[in-house]
């Protein structure tokens, strides 16, 4: 049976600068596989990729045997990839309900010219579609904002609020970028679990993070990259104890190399 | 039931109604000024839809509003036919010239935005300007008969008035419609964050086109009456000070507030008018607009902005801590 994403060669050059280099690597269902490397390694660019934001200078990715490589960003989300972002990227001056609502918004089926008058079939989606948003809403813990700016949310209900948003695309595979930054290790923790428990809704996650606990505890698989390329693949405990991985953290000689075994 | 009483559609319903017993009160004079009003309602509507909804700062508005003048003025000069037919040749063109616009608008942002506008609202005014043939160039075109509808002659200023007020309520209906429906939730992603609703799956291409498209055709309607108002047009009106003073009104009436709009139209468009019994003020008048649109953006964007609460919170919070202090000494 193929995988559920399978991305090979995939490269990217900006000019003279190669930002990914002939990256293979695959997901299984019901996974959780996190990309992890040093700042500029090329993480979030391979997200771009995979989203349709960036066209791969070659290379193909193909999501259960069909080719996504060269899709629109739009075109992305239909067939089944959505991410949300290392900044948070909140609709800010709309309720938190809307946000929701522009997640699932290629799932509601009235076209531009339904919206300029009232009639049956817009009233219908859009009743269908709150009520939708009532559901995502108790998933991610986030009821009684319904009808508050993202803006006046805590810091770690925004990044739920972005993940409950790509949610309600209803994407196969969810990518996040760095949902724990600038969280307290309480908050990270139960973040953990939140994103683990997310593989009921979807069927791979593709995870970015820097903070090696959540990373740990929570991956079935790890990619590493530095300077564009993969550098080691595997699970967790194979990923600890590479030595190239540990150089590429701490340089050579990993005097400190506990730092990412222990924490 | 609920959902039509917000304090929005309240403040809506108070300035038609107020609109509507006006003609009882005033004389011919402040008539043609209360429908003056109503073209701007409209026009500052359309242009409210662009910058409050879509986000893009048209500073070349006017070239709709004209373009929709001359579509009928010329459409009655050369083959005669009555504002029913005009009307729908109205929208067409306006909404061509809106597609128009549209296209060199969705690859460009920031400043490169006002150049642009600016200059297709300057690139329809000299066409007009020279397009003899078809417009008449500097001489204009004159003696636009008043509307009639499939026969039906609008003979009163006041009749047109309330033909006019309609356009209003039609107006303001449509764009609540469409604000609170999913293209508007699209536009309004847009304007909040393009990357994270192109993310989202939405086409920022195609939404931008139909907003461009549809606030063209609303000018283009404030336009069309606006000829028959003035029963004459020449390229001289429909200058710059238009789009200024269409911004000036938008502003003041909030962003993507849409009953605040029709209340900044209304001041706005009396205000110079009343100024001029003023005589020393008379030659100032248009300063207004300038005026209006300083204060508002020091106030934060609209009239019942944030900055505008805690400036008069904090004024009257300092003069109570003084009191305060004073006791206490």
């Amino acid at each position: 049976m193929s995988p559920l994403l399978d991305v090979k060669g995939l490269t990217i050059r900006f000019g003279g600068l190669v930002a990914v280099d002939d990256l293979n690597f695959t997901m299984e269902k019901g996974q959780i596989t996190s990309l992890i490397g040093p700042n500029g390694a090329g993480k979030t660019t391979v997200i771009n990729m995979l989203t349709g934001f960036y066209t791969p200078t070659s290379g193909t990715i193909k999501l259960n045997d069909m080719d996504t490589t060269n899709l629109s960003t739009d075109a992305h989300v239909k067939v089944g990839f959505c991410r949300t972002f290392q900044n948070i990227r909140l609709f800010k001056q709309l309720t938190v309900e809307d946000n929701i609502l522009i997640g699932m918004q290629h799932r509601i089926p009235y076209g531009s010219f339904l919206s300029l008058f009232p009639n049956k079939k817009k009233s219908e989606c859009e009743k269908k579609a709150k009520d939708e948003v009532t559901e995502i809403l108790k998933r991610v813990g986030l009821e009684e904002y319904r009808y508050s700016k993202p803006g006046s949310l805590p810091y770690g209900m925004q990044r739920k609020l972005e993940i409950g948003r790509a949610l309600a695309a209803h994407p196969r595979i969810l990518l996040l970028d760095e949902p724990a930054a600038g969280m307290n290790p309480a908050e990270k923790i139960e973040l953990s679990s939140f994103i683990k428990g997310l593989l009921n809704d979807v069927e791979g996650i593709l995870l970015i993070e820097h903070d090696m606990k959540v990373i740990m505890s929570i991956s079935d698989k790890i990619v590493v990259l530095n300077h564009g390329k993969k550098i080691c693949e595997g699970k967790p405990s194979e990923v600890q104890s590479n030595p190239e991985v540990i150089e590429a953290y701490l340089g050579k000689g990993g005097a400190h190399r506990d730092v990412i075994t222990s924490e | 039931m609920k959902k039509y009483f917000t304090s929005k559609n309240i403040v809506f319903i108070l300035v038609i109604i107020s609109m509507a017993i006006a003609p009882l009160f005033v004389n011919a004079y402040w008539l043609r000024v209360l429908i003056t009003a109503e073209l701007n309602m409209i026009f500052a509507m359309s242009l409210n839809l662009l910058m409050g909804i879509g986000g893009t700062v048209s500073f070349g508005h006017a070239a709709f509003y004209s373009i929709g003048a001359y579509t009928t003025a010329c459409l009655y000069y050369h083959f005669g036919t009555q504002y029913s037919t005009n009307f729908i040749f109205v929208i067409i063109v306006t909404a061509l010239a809106g597609l128009l616009l549209a296209v060199p608008m969705s690859r460009i942002t920031g400043r490169y935005v006002t150049i642009i506008t600016l200059s297709y609202a300057e690139i329809v005014n000299l066409i007009i300007k020279n397009w003899d043939k078809v417009t008449q160039g500097q001489m204009g075109i004159v003696g636009i008969p008043t509307i009639s509808i499939f026969g039906f002659k609008l003979k009163s200023k006041i009749m047109f008035f309330y033909f006019a007020l309609l356009f209003v309520v039609i107006t303001y209906v449509m764009m609540q419609w469409l604000v609170k429906s999913k293209l508007g939730r699209n536009l309004q992603a847009m304007r909040d964050d393009p990357i994270a609703a192109e993310a989202m799956g939405i086409k920022l291409f195609p939404n931008k086109v139909i907003i461009f498209t549809i606030s063209a055709i609303f000018a283009g309607i404030a336009g069309s009456l606006y000829a028959h108002l003035m029963t004459y047009v020449d390229p001289g009106t429909f200058n710059s000070a238009i789009s200024f003073n269409c911004i000036a009104i938008v502003v003041l009436g909030g962003l993507a507030n849409f009953p605040g709009t029709l209340i900044s139209a209304l001041f706005l468009s009396i205000l110079p008018e009343y100024l001029r019994q003023f005589e020393f003020l008379f030659q100032y008048r248009m300063i207004a607009y300038g005026a209006v649109l300083v204060i508002v953006m020091w106030l934060n964007h609209s009239i019942p902005g944030e900055k505008l609460k805690s400036t008069v919170v904090g004024f009257f919070r300092k003069i109570l801590k003084k009191k305060e202090v004073e006791e206490v000494a």
